[in-house]
């Protein structure tokens, strides 16, 4: 008993921080979120009960962005969870230099997302950007494409960038789960006369399966929280085409300064967020189980 | 059998160069942007234009950054150190002080207070910034170091509280056992024992934290306005002197870029078991 308490000291100042800059606001912010209060106006906070809520779901926009994220999340994470397994399994041969190549793979996902933003804006801009002209090269295509000014076209540069910066992670932490993979059920495979895919669908693939769920739900996340590139690359335009969960919530909240709504806002998605995360680590659990 | 085999190895070899294809492919993939960037960085104000696009500039120039550093860049560059700096030590004294209580001292409650601490990394940032956003101003600290430092401190310490405990859990008990037996109390089984010990882990978690604040934009774009403004909010909304000058902004990205390589090259071995280690312990 004695030894337990001694924690608390050494716990206390982390977290009188947390409950204080977490907490705390997610407290006011609920307290806020029934009230109308627009700061932009300088309108006194009055209380409307759930009225903001019951907007939400009269709101069109919102549920616009609500698509727009979904679709990020769906087709981001399938593309760079495939893309990031098929280069995992290509590192996962016995290369020379394999440290160097690793070091360059890594780079994209520790930049700033507002730098790859604007470094892909530029790349992606028709007439003088590289994109396009290589495309030409290629003979892909042959006339300017405007990446980022055309409605199907800008979601699908959103992802594009997405893809490049984020698909290194996939890879890294597949990597780090095929080096700790148990080799005794890969000898074994091989021995009875699998081929390399058949070793891969049916003995790598089901080991993989709970590091591989954590990793789209890391992805999915921070796919639902995309924000720097939206407001870099496309400002949620052409019209509303582009814009996702956090970019609404941001307008809302700090360019039209309709505190109260924000707030609701905030809400809601949090409630989303938490249902969506609760089922993906039930289902962990229920592979974990599975393989014990 | 015999027959075969020739034609199998010949089979290899070409799997192994077809691997090499395609390892070309992806390496070029992932570096050509920052090369192109780096390129257009050391560009003349006419060869942004030309057409085809110019690989590399036939008179490489500096003027690009010249230019970035006297639209006063260097200060939001200032501001982001003091940021990162300040918020990543209070992360890591804090965090690590937490993670000892945690994986040495061993409460029962352990394993739930780290679980609670990272759950709250989930959140959506965009969710808290409006109330941290209006408590800020009501104490007067928008556009501070104080905001930043603060906020930046508290989403360090949760990731911080989480690594540094799986680093500390690593060290085998009998260590600060014989301490205690010395006469050792906790304080000084942590300073004594545990730090020098997790000497390399410590330093990996910072450069995390550090990378994190440095890359941050939502709450500095909120909790700043011209004063304290941070570099990736400075590289967000540069329009410079011209309307598009190309140069100045890819100068821009690449000073940003910079720190961050040179972070990472310092800790490069420890760092994937960083970043892997969320989603692989446990």
């Amino acid at each position: 008993m004695k030894k337990q308490y001694a924690a608390v000291w050494f716990v206390l100042p982390a977290t009188i921080i947390i409950l204080l800059l977490v907490i705390y606001p997610m407290v006011y912010s609920l307290f806020v979120s029934f009230h109308s209060y627009n700061i932009a106006i300088s309108q006194k906070m009055t209380f409307i009960g759930i009225e903001n809520f019951k907007n939400i779901f009269l709101d069109g926009r919102f549920w616009n962005s609500i698509i727009n994220t979904v679709i990020l999340v769906v087709v981001g994470c399938a593309l760079q969870l495939t893309l990031g397994l098929a280069i995992a399994l290509l590192l996962n041969q016995k290369l020379r230099s394999e440290a160097a190549i690793k070091v360059l793979i890594l780079l994209p996902m520790l930049m700033a997302p507002v730098v790859v933003a604007q470094m892909w804006k530029i790349m992606l801009q028709p007439n003088i950007g590289c994109v396009n002209y290589f495309l030409q090269l290629l003979h892909v295509t042959g006339q300017e494409i405007e990446w980022l000014t055309k409605s199907r076209l800008a979601i699908f540069s959103l992802l594009l960038v997405d893809l490049w910066q984020w698909t290194p992670f996939v890879t890294i932490v597949t990597l780090a789960g095929l080096y700790s993979m148990p080799t005794s059920p890969l000898e074994a495979a091989r021995v009875d006369g699998a081929s390399g895919f058949q070793i891969f669908r049916y003995v790598s693939l089901p080991l993989l399966k709970p590091i591989l769920i954590v990793v789209v739900l890391i992805r999915s996340i921070d796919i639902y929280r995309l924000l720097e590139a939206v407001v870099v690359m496309t400002e949620g335009g052409p019209g509303f085409s582009t814009e996702t969960v956090s970019f609404y919530v941001f307008s809302v909240g700090f360019k039209y300064f309709n505190i109260g709504y924000a707030a609701a806002l905030s809400y809601f998605i949090s409630i989303i967020l938490s249902l969506v995360v609760g089922f993906f680590i039930n289902s962990l659990n229920r592979e974990m189980r599975g393989a014990l | 059998m015999s027959t075969k085999l020739p034609s199998r190895r010949i089979k290899n070899k070409l799997g192994t160069i077809f691997g090499y294809v395609l390892l070309a492919i992806v390496l070029i993939w992932f570096v050509f942007p920052l090369y192109w960037t780096f390129a257009t960085s050391v560009k003349q104000k006419g060869e942004f234009f030309s057409s085809p696009p110019l690989l590399f500039s036939r008179q490489p120039t500096l003027k690009n950054y010249t230019e970035v550093f006297e639209d006063g860049s260097l200060i939001y560059l200032k501001n982001s150190i003091i940021a990162v700096t300040f918020s990543s030590l209070s992360a890591i004294v804090l965090g690590s002080l937490a993670a000892y209580g945690l994986a040495r001292i061993k409460p029962s409650w352990s394993k739930k207070y780290a679980l609670w601490v990272l759950s709250l990394r989930l959140f959506p940032p965009i969710a808290i910034i409006l109330p941290l956003f209006l408590m800020m101003k009501n104490l007067h600290l928008i556009d501070t170091y104080w905001s930043l430092i603060m906020v930046y401190t508290m989403f360090n310490l949760s990731f911080a509280v989480w690594i540094l405990r799986a680093f500390f859990e690593d060290i085998p008990s009998e260590l600060d056992e014989s301490a205690f037996l010395d006469g050792c109390s906790h304080l000084g089984v942590f300073f004594k024992i545990i730090i020098p010990i997790t000497k390399t882990g410590i330093l990996t978690t910072a450069i995390f934290c550090s990378i994190f604040s440095w890359n941050e934009f939502l709450f500095a774009t909120i909790l700043t306005r011209s004063i304290t403004k941070t570099f990736v909010v400075h590289v967000a909304s540069y329009r410079g002197s011209q309307n598009l000058n190309l140069g100045a902004i890819s100068a821009l990205c690449i000073l940003g870029t910079i720190p961050i390589i040179t972070l990472f090259l310092l800790t490069r071995r420890h760092f994937i078991r960083g970043i892997t280690l969320g989603a692989i312990k446990d």
